[in-house]
């Protein structure tokens, strides 16, 4: 061994005895010029003389005080026997009831004077662990600057796949960890059937509590809710999407529930959906969420879901639920609905129902529908309103279907128009930006002369040459110091962070706001130039607006 | 011992003297996945001091390492510092060998009898310790014994004459050097956590394929760099301050530097906004801007102004 470096058995006592963990000052006040002067010489050797001895210090800990790992080149991993410390409620994890510490957090330790790293029963030097640790999953620039971020008290994680803000309400991802440990245990999976069971025999318990009417609505929502898909979700969206796009995730919802929905139902309403539908689309733009980007994602997440889903679903059938004969009773258009009598096999034992059961829509409708504006009615005969003249002659329109209606409503509109007095404005060639019937709100304005467009949904819409497609990586997840941190259900990150030499290429925009966008947390760039490490973020930035008319 | 050549060496060095001719062994780098480290703390000093070359040190500083204003070894060296290093001839450039699966029983044997020799050293050093923080708080400890027994006396309600007192207060008083100490555990040993490898000797091969610069944008940054550190200039990495290089005139723990050293190619065309981009950075951190580049092999510098007229 080197003896220059092994420190004595006495030298080692001492050493800890006299342990001062102050940080020292950096060089202190910084002078201008080289003068060659007594002084600056007398400062600089004393400069000298502490660096060195701050540098030749050495690492002394307890041997008891120390956890022991064992670093296993196969696996790129250190395993350890015993945990001990702070560090295991937010470093490590546990695999078939071995605990494991990746490269860098067990670098990280060593270089904090937590841990011995072993191999064939030698403990491991910091260079021999940089020569052996980071050459597998995780480079020397990412160590750096997990280092960095770890010393700042920060903590890191490698990164987790994202999961979007969709997935995290309807709790996917929960469900996505939970199917996987299905997959190891066979039983769990039996219980699993039996949870559905008594789902089952809940609603049927509803049939005769509640009549025949209520347990349709309750079964559909039941079903709605076991695929994780609220109806009010739904409706949002269908005012987001456009009419061709709309089917399509209304079949496939229906599809995923088992049920046929029936899609012609009429909406009546007074211009509301309009104005409804652009404060929406306001909405999204604020949110930097481009319509059609939320729409393909939630495309998506139905189709992992069903993915995700197919397993379970194979268990269902075996409960005799053959959900193509349930039939779902249209209440549009009738005053009545006929509920048939279910299926015996469907009904727990010891009920019978004997004859169809009729229900009446319209008083239920009644019953539970808000009172509108009536303009006879006594209470709202002194209520007035500042509505512009031509609302108050637009048009009821009634359609069959989204798509009609919005014909219908475009052809309502221009009959509007026609009567208005500043339709002059529009016969010559140059015509004013807005409309009058624009005027619904001053951000619906504002977006109508907003001529210039935001431009994320720009970039990311344009295509990156392939040659181009970099090798964009996330790195860490990063959390704020908490206790309360659990490395098994983390949360959302409050930061993530890619990393790039200072020679390398930047980032792709797109990717950054891609992955910013799908959950909100913001991507940090980490620009490393031979161990100096610089963050930098780019963010989107909206001029701001300034709305003077209420 | 160590020490004392290491400062006559300091010492001849400063007049000037050839420095080949007293040092036989050059000073090792090593490559560790492409970058290059200095492990050792004489060394990093003698780079600093010497050499000039200031890298950067990029591990946690033992004492205190949860903390980013002061690190500690390994001293990271930047491509230009290593290449003028090994161009000089003052260094070599060594890579270590990965370890072996094999058991290593005489290595083993080594580390044990190490460990166990330090242990068993650190055994009295221990006794000693304890001994002198007993003697410390010996009046203490004879005033506990004494409040203890006054307790037990009322607890029991006994009636004792005082010259029993006195006997037993004298029985209080005890000799340090008869206390028994129990000696310390092997887990109650301070061991050491090696940062340099302690098995260096045995571990390392030379690396022969170091090859920067390369490109030709490398190798004007190399030019440049080895035009200004034989000028007898101080550099570090210009990314704080978007150049290439911060130009110091002396050590950068004492001065500020002076420049930003821009580097750009001979035939480039620059617009006048990239000018001005370099000069309003320069009049900001009152620095002044070098815009370096070569032609036919030789450096030039052609600095930014901004006159202020407006």
């Amino acid at each position: 061994m080197n003896s220059n470096i092994v420190l004595s058995g006495s030298e080692l006592f001492k050493n800890h005895l006299t342990c001062d963990h102050s940080v020292p000052q950096k060089g202190g006040s910084k002078e201008i010029e080289f003068d060659g002067s007594w002084m600056q010489a007398k400062r600089l050797s004393s400069y000298y003389e502490e660096r060195h001895s701050l540098l030749k210090e050495q690492r002394t800990e307890k041997l008891g005080n120390l956890v022991q790992g064992i670093w296993n080149p196969e696996k790129y991993l250190i395993e350890f026997e015993r945990e001990m410390g702070k560090f295991w409620s937010n470093m490590g994890f546990v695999d078939h009831k071995r605990k494991w510490l990746f490269p860098e957090e067990a670098l990280f330790l060593m270089e904090s004077n937590m841990l011995e790293v072993t191999y064939n029963d030698i403990p491991l030097s910091i260079e021999e662990a940089y020569n052996e640790f980071m050459s597998h999953g995780i480079n020397l620039e990412e160590y750096q600057v997990y280092c960095h971020l770890r010393r700042h008290g920060y903590l890191v994680r490698r990164h987790q796949p994202l999961a979007t803000d969709y997935e995290v309400s309807i709790k996917l991802n929960q469900h996505v960890t939970k199917s996987r440990k299905r997959k190891r245990k066979k039983k769990e999976m039996n219980r699993n059937i039996d949870i559905v069971d008594e789902n089952i025999n809940h609603i049927t318990d509803g049939v005769c509590e509640e009549g025949l009417s209520m347990p349709v609505e309750k079964q559909r929502k039941k079903n709605e809710e076991e695929c994780d898909i609220t109806e009010d979700d739904d409706v949002d969206d269908d005012f987001f999407v456009s009419s061709d796009k709309k089917i399509s995730s209304k079949t496939r919802t229906s599809d995923i529930c088992g049920f046929t929905i029936d899609n012609n139902e009429e909406f009546i309403e007074e211009g509301l959906i309009c104005d409804k539908n652009e404060k929406n689309q306001n909405k999204s733009k604020q949110f930097n969420n481009p319509v059609e980007t939320e729409f393909d994602s939630l495309h998506c997440d139905i189709n992992k879901f069903c993915s995700t889903k197919t397993s379970p679903k194979s268990s269902l059938e075996q409960t005799k639920w053959d959900f193509s004969k349930i039939i779902f009773p249209n209440i549009a258009n009738t005053d009545y609905v006929t509920v048939n009598v279910p299926l015996k096999q469907y009904l727990p034992e010891g009920i019978r129902i004997e004859e169809s059961c009729e229900f009446n829509v319209l008083e239920h409708q009644s019953k539970y529908s808000l009172p509108r504006f009536d303009p006879v009615n006594p209470n709202d005969k002194d209520l007035h309103f500042s509505y512009a003249d031509w609302v108050k002659t637009k048009t009821t329109v009634s359609a069959s279907n989204w798509k009609e209606y919005k014909i219908k409503l475009k052809k309502a509109q221009q009959c509007v128009e026609k009567d208005s007095p500043a339709d002059i404005l529009w016969q010559g060639e140059v015509t004013p930006l807005t409309r009058p019937e624009d005027a619904t709100s001053a951000a619906n304005i504002l977006s109508k002369l907003q001529v210039i467009q935001v431009f994320d949904e720009e970039i990311l819409k344009r295509e990156i040459p392939t040659e181009l497609a970099s090798s964009f990586k996330i790195s860490f997840d990063v959390f704020l110091p908490d206790a309360k941190f659990k490395k098994t259900d983390p949360g959302k990150p409050n930061h993530r962070v890619c990393i790039t030499r200072s020679t390398d290429d930047v980032p792709n925009l797109k990717d950054i706001h891609e992955n910013t966008l799908k959950d909100g947390v913001p991507v940090h760039w980490a620009v490393l130039d031979n161990g100096d490490v610089a963050f930098y973020s780019f963010q989107q930035l909206n001029l701001p607006i300034d709305i003077t008319i209420g | 011992m160590a020490k004392n050549t290491e400062e006559v060496r300091r010492a001849i060095e400063k007049e000037d003297m050839p420095m080949t001719s007293l040092i036989s062994v050059k000073m090792s780098l090593f490559v560790t996945h492409g970058k290059v480290f200095v492990w050792d703390t004489d060394d990093v000093m003698k780079l600093r001091e010497d050499y000039r070359i200031v890298g950067n040190l990029v591990g946690s500083l033992p004492r205190a390492p949860r903390q980013n204003i002061q690190l500690g070894l390994p001293l990271q060296l930047a491509p230009d510092e290593v290449t003028l290093l090994l161009e000089k001839g003052f260094c070599e450039l060594l890579e270590s060998v990965k370890l072996s699966s094999q058991i290593d029983d005489d290595r083993l044997k080594q580390f044990t009898d190490m460990r166990q020799t330090s242990y068993q050293q650190q055994i009295p050093l221990f006794i000693g310790e304890r001994r002198k923080e007993i003697n410390q708080h010996r009046h203490k400890i004879i005033e506990g014994k004494k409040a203890k027994r006054q307790k037990l006396k009322q607890d029991g309600e006994h009636d004792e004459n005082d010259e029993h007192d006195s006997i037993e207060e004298r029985e209080d008083d005890f000799n340090i050097d008869d206390i028994a100490i129990p000696s310390i555990k092997p887990e109650q040993a301070i061991v050491q956590l090696f940062t340099e490898s302690p098995w260096k000797s045995r571990m390392t091969s030379i690396h022969k394929e170091w090859q920067y610069p390369e490109s030709d944008s490398d190798k004007l940054r190399y030019a440049v760099f080895k035009d200004l550190w034989e000028k007898k200039y101080y550099l570090t990495s210009g990314t704080k301050f978007g150049g290439d290089f911060l130009v110091y005139p002396g050590d950068p723990a004492l001065f500020h530097s002076f420049y930003i050293a821009v580097c750009i190619p001979h035939h480039d065309k620059l617009t006048a906004l990239e000018i001005v981009t370099l000069g309003r950075l320069g009049a900001t951190v009152r620095k002044t801007v070098i815009l370096c580049s070569i032609c036919d092999n030789e450096v030039y510098y052609t600095s930014l102004q901004w006159t202020g007229i407006t």
